[in-house]
């Protein structure tokens, strides 16, 4: 689908950024079930996906939660935002420690156990985010298209990348 | 009396209750179970079937009305209001289409397996109307849907079909009830077009080219090319209609010529789009959406080859068995697969102290290989029964299609199961 508003434009980017991550991510260790990757685009990888999720996913997040959500349920369409925030708090509790273990598996020491615990839980966390982005596309982002005005589109978009 | 009830936060919902669509998904599973218990009673005659009841017809019908048209409709229901940011017209007429279609299927069905053939009046009449219902959901929804312009143009496109199907298909049941005086072969014809190539085709061609990207996790496809693929396909009905009814004979073969045309720009367009995925291995569901493609293009190869006089042994038959176990079979079996998952993942709530589930712990995957694998035997002996005029191939065919469908079940039922646990929005709305 097109997008005319920038802030649907901004947060369809997101989501393409995020699932090449996790697609990336899914690729790499599907290979290594036991042991981290020695190589560069593993640390990179883990750095990035890290950062990413620290960062851009929690950012993005608050903004659908704080701007977006409470437009669809003023528009009726409450039961939509609802869904999203209950599986935005899933993928928090699913994501909130892989970071710092992403961090560490780019270090020594870092054990089997620990590798399998990590991939499981990065498992986890791309399915859930694969099908939450799924939805917000098919469903958000096009009535966000509706919900805001030109100008409403431009402060939101402001506020988001400012 | 049907229009939403205003100042209603469910008036501008998007979703409808689970189990409006679930109704439709669970009578086509039903239904495809029928269908190849059917087959297995047509295998003596089925490889020479040129038309007419019988269980050859009913077993015909049990696929393309009672799976296909049941699932498109249950699934076309809740995708094209969120698809086109349209509100559910209502929850009341999308459950009456359902309360009048199923029964006419079932009656329709039976009458052409096992008479009388006065209940295939009263069956067809049902069906109609059931489909005037959902007709009339579909024409409000397009009228005022926002974006997507590609999925409605489809979606006007194969409502046109959905009229000419019903009357066609009203003629044919009065021609075999009352005697009804009309060129059997002609209608029969443009039933056959209007029903699987126009209806299913073009809604399939629609629906692909917004479902399969998403399930992708792709880009959309360009809208040019799709309104090139569109032009091609009304163009291939156009002379199919034109050529039947009014005795055009140098229109017919240019129609699946047209269609073979339609269906290589779209699958190219697909294709193109599913290129960049960002999920490498899309799985099994398209698998079977591949082989229905395969197939569909076989269907109408196999049309032109008639259509030129070419003598096919067993061409009639054969034909059949592309089209409709073939290809829209293994299309909406394959794209069920992955919409039913997806529709009761937004229904379904986390089990106190819990996680929501996986999409993927909703539907066993064990069951559906089991369907996948007994689905193609069911399909290559289905064939080769048909073509080598061997019953015991197809009664074969049948077996494996009826564990085949046994184990979707087995799937369906699970899934199904998972809304035990409703979440509360979605429940709340369904008590109003």
């Amino acid at each position: 689908m097109q997008f005319e508003r920038h802030i649907s434009r901004r947060l369809h980017e997101e989501h393409q950024a995020h699932l090449d991550l996790l697609a990336r991510f899914e690729q790499i260790v599907a290979r290594a079930r036991d042991a981290p990757p020695a190589d560069d685009a593993w640390a990179a990888l883990a750095r990035a996906l890290a950062t990413g999720l620290e960062q851009e996913t929690a950012h993005h997040f608050e903004f659908e939660e704080r701007e977006l959500f409470p437009r669809l349920a003023a528009a009726g369409e409450a039961d939509i935002g609802q869904l999203l925030t209950e599986e935005h708090e899933t993928i928090r509790e699913v994501a909130g420690p892989l970071p710092a273990q992403l961090r560490a598996s780019v270090a020594a020491g870092f054990d089997a156990q620990a590798w399998r615990a990590l991939r499981a839980a990065g498992l986890e966390l791309a399915e859930r985010m694969q099908a939450h982005i799924q939805k917000e596309e098919m469903a958000l982002l096009p009535a966000v298209e509706d919900l805001l005005d030109e100008e409403a589109d431009r402060e939101l978009a402001a506020a988001y990348c400012g | 009396m049907f229009a939403p009830a205003a100042g209603s936060a469910a008036t501008h919902s998007r979703l409808l209750p689970a189990l409006v669509p679930l109704r439709y998904f669970g009578e086509a599973v039903v239904l495809h179970f029928c269908a190849w218990v059917l087959a297995w009673d047509s295998a003596g005659t089925l490889a020479g079937y040129t038309g007419g009841f019988g269980a050859p017809l009913a077993a015909l019908h049990a696929m393309t009305l009672g799976v296909a048209a049941m699932a498109a409709m249950g699934a076309s229901l809740q995708l094209l209001p969120i698809a086109t940011r349209q509100p559910v017209r209502s929850v009341a007429l999308a459950k009456l289409a359902w309360w009048l279609f199923t029964p006419g299927v079932l009656l329709l069905v039976h009458a052409m397996a096992f008479g009388p053939v006065r209940l295939a009046g009263a069956g067809a009449m049902l069906v109609a109307a059931g489909l005037a219902v959902y007709a009339y959901l579909l024409f409000h929804n397009l009228r005022n849907a926002k974006g997507m312009p590609v999925v409605v143009a489809h979606g006007w496109a194969a409502l046109a079909c959905l009229a000419m199907l019903g009357l066609s298909g009203l003629a044919l049941v009065a021609h075999y009830e009352h005697g009804f005086g009309l060129d059997l072969r002609a209608f029969a014809l443009l039933h056959l077009a209007v029903a699987a190539y126009g209806f299913m085709g073009l809604l399939a061609f629609g629906v692909s080219y917004l479902l399969l990207p998403m399930f992708a996790l792709s880009p959309p496809p360009a809208a040019k090319p799709a309104y090139a693929a569109l032009a091609l396909a009304l163009g291939a009905l156009a002379c199919a209609a034109l050529g039947t009814v009014f005795g055009l004979a140098i229109l017919l073969p240019l129609a699946p010529v047209l269609g073979l045309a339609a269906v290589a720009l779209h699958v190219r367009i697909v294709l193109q789009s599913l290129a960049r995925r960002a999920k490498a291995d899309p799985g099994r569901a398209f698998i079977l959406v591949y082989i229905a493609w395969s197939l569909l293009a076989a269907s109408l190869a196999l049309g032109a080859l008639v259509a030129w006089g070419v003598d096919v042994p067993r061409g009639a038959a054969l034909f059949g068995v592309l089209l409709v176990p073939g290809w829209l079979l293994s299309l909406v079996l394959g794209i069920l697969q992955r919409i039913a998952p997806f529709l009761v993942s937004v229904h379904v709530a986390a089990a106190p102290g819990q996680r929501a589930p996986l999409p993927s712990a909703l539907a066993p995957g064990g069951a559906l290989a089991v369907h996948f694998w007994c689905h193609l035997a069911a399909l290559g002996l289905l064939l080769a029964g048909v073509a080598a005029d061997v019953t015991l191939l197809v009664r074969a065919a049948a077996l494996a299609g009826a564990a085949g469908a046994l184990s979707y079940a087995v799937f369906f039922a699970i899934l199904a199961g998972r809304l035990r646990q409703p979440r509360v929005a979605a429940a709340a709305l369904q008590r109003r």
